[in-house]
């Protein structure tokens, strides 16, 4: 911890390891100056500084990572530890799932609808608008996988992007998901956010 | 590209390829009714594939097999929020137009159904819908790639309970993608035709030192060491047809092959989820089988 605490190490950023798109996760946040970790244990997730929790299906991780996993990264998720979840990874940390199923991981205030764009076939690319602040390169595209749709953001929720008129990614405090992937595209700016936020994150201190 | 909904560009290769960067890490299974399909998901399968008669039955029934009833096909997309994938002949283009028409998520050109065209595959570049095909060696893999496929998994020997061909094709495949590695630039251009693949793709092999798609396993997968054993060997993820719905307690069987592809590298995992898993489906020895009931050498 001493060698973190002087700046000189990379963050470390766990990926949740279950299933789906962890690779290029890991890529990602190597690209942007991380040290990324995978994470499949209680254990390892008490090592990082960070999660993303990475796109899939978010059935198979709630099933697959087992309630221990799930327990500890809510806990750990509320007690101000920075995420970032794309994909299934939104719907892991969505407070409420439309059709009432138990949250997953939670921690943001929105309402998503599983596959809220409908099957495969109308998976799509289309050009993204981040909102001020979130500087990266011009007009980046977000690709859409069975995207889960944000059909309603609680208070005190930040748009990060929207496509289309859609609200597709969100923050608040600490948390940020999106419905599209940026891990599958050039856009760096969230990956390069949550290592910055993962920098500044010390157990315990912060707000 | 169509403007499928007004949302955007649908269809992109980017989108079929990614929803298979999205299963990475899963188990897809076979299954032939709403219940099962179910029973799938609740185990945690990352997708379904939606088919009449599992490669068990096709084998023992013999005939022409061919494309799922669509009525059925819809019943499992209504039962689950996972993928439904559903195979198609070999060639049959009609086949999967008529799944694409479904809105199944991901079509599987499969050697298990009887082929329709002995010379050529579908041209999966002009579909919205991916495909996966099944592949013996790079060279299979290379071409299936070039004609669109977006995933490429091993054939094995489907309906056999017997994983000994997927793990040859594993091996074949990830052992033609280290020997590309190897070669010098000049010599690239021999592989290329050795491998009966388009330079720039092989080229692409050789310094990625992957597909550029996801790889996945399938063909007599039937218990949990053999789901971890082809996740060691590089596979990066699992197809189960017969091995779970021709077993005592599919319910279960389906819970610890997940169970052991996530924790392929965990051998305590691994013997924890086999213990007392009741009867495994009867596996057959390849040299029990004649050439004309191999599958996995159809389509080349």
């Amino acid at each position: 911890m001493t060698d973190r605490s002087r700046g000189a190490a990379p963050p470390l950023v766990g990926v949740l390891a279950v299933h789906g798109a962890v690779s290029e996760h890991v890529d990602a946040v190597r690209a942007v100056g991380g040290d990324p970790r995978r994470v499949g244990s209680v254990v390892e997730l008490d090592a990082v500084q960070a999660v993303v929790i990475p796109g899939g299906e978010s059935t198979t991780i709630r099933l697959a990572a087992g309630e221990d996993l799930l327990a500890a990264l809510a806990r750990r998720v509320r007690d101000g530890l920075p995420a970032l979840g794309t994909c299934a990874g939104l719907i892991a940390l969505a407070d409420h799932i439309a059709g009432g199923e138990e949250p997953i991981v939670g921690g943001l205030d929105v309402t998503v609808e599983r596959n809220g764009y409908g099957r495969q076939v109308a998976s799509f690319e289309a050009p993204l608008e981040y909102a001020p602040g979130w500087d990266g390169d011009p007009e980046p595209d977000g690709v859409f996988i069975r995207a889960p749709r944000i059909t309603h953001v609680g208070d005190g929720v930040d748009v990060v992007a929207r496509c289309r008129g859609d609200i597709v990614a969100v923050r608040r405090g600490d948390i940020v998901g999106t419905a599209y992937h940026p891990e599958l595209t050039g856009d760096r700016r969230l990956h390069a956010w949550i290592v910055g936020r993962a920098r500044a994150y010390h157990p315990g201190t912060h707000a | 590209m169509a403007d499928g909904n007004g949302n955007g560009q649908v269809g992109t290769p980017r989108v079929k390829a990614g929803l298979a960067q999205m299963l990475k890490g899963g188990v897809i299974m076979d299954v032939t009714t709403p219940a099962q399909a179910k029973i799938a998901e609740d185990a945690g399968a990352c997708a379904v594939m939606a088919l009449e008669r599992i490669p068990a039955d096709i084998r023992r029934d013999g005939g022409v097999a061919r494309m799922s009833d669509p009525e059925m096909i819809r019943g499992i997309q209504d039962a689950v929020t996972i993928p439904v994938m559903a195979k198609c002949r070999i060639g049959h283009f009609v086949e999967a137009q008529v799944l694409q028409s479904l809105e199944i998520d991901y079509i599987d050109e499969s050697e298990v159904l009887t082929p329709a065209d002995e010379a050529n595959h579908v041209d999966k570049h002009g579909f919205t819908v991916p495909f996966v095909c099944g592949a013996t060696d790079l060279g299979e893999a290379l071409r299936r790639i070039t004609e669109g496929a977006a995933m490429i998994r091993s054939k094995g020997e489907a309906g056999t309970g017997n994983v000994v061909e997927a793990v040859r094709h594993m091996r074949s495949i990830l052992g033609g993608i280290r020997r590309l590695g190897t070669l010098a630039p000049e010599e690239l251009y021999a592989a290329a035709k050795e491998l009966r693949a388009p330079y720039e793709l092989v080229a692409q092999v050789a310094r990625e030192g992957r597909l550029p798609v996801v790889l996945f396993t399938a063909g007599g997968i039937a218990t949990p060491a053999d789901a971890a054993l082809m996740m060691q060997l590089g596979a990066e993820g699992v197809f189960v047809g017969s091995g779970i719905f021709k077993s005592g307690d599919p319910a279960a069987r389906a819970r610890a092959i997940v169970e052991a592809t996530r924790h392929f590298t965990d051998a305590d995992a691994v013997a924890r989820v086999s213990a007392g898993l009741g009867e495994a489906m009867v596996g057959i020895e390849m040299d029990e089988l004649t050439p004309a009931q191999l599958l996995h050498t159809r389509g080349g």
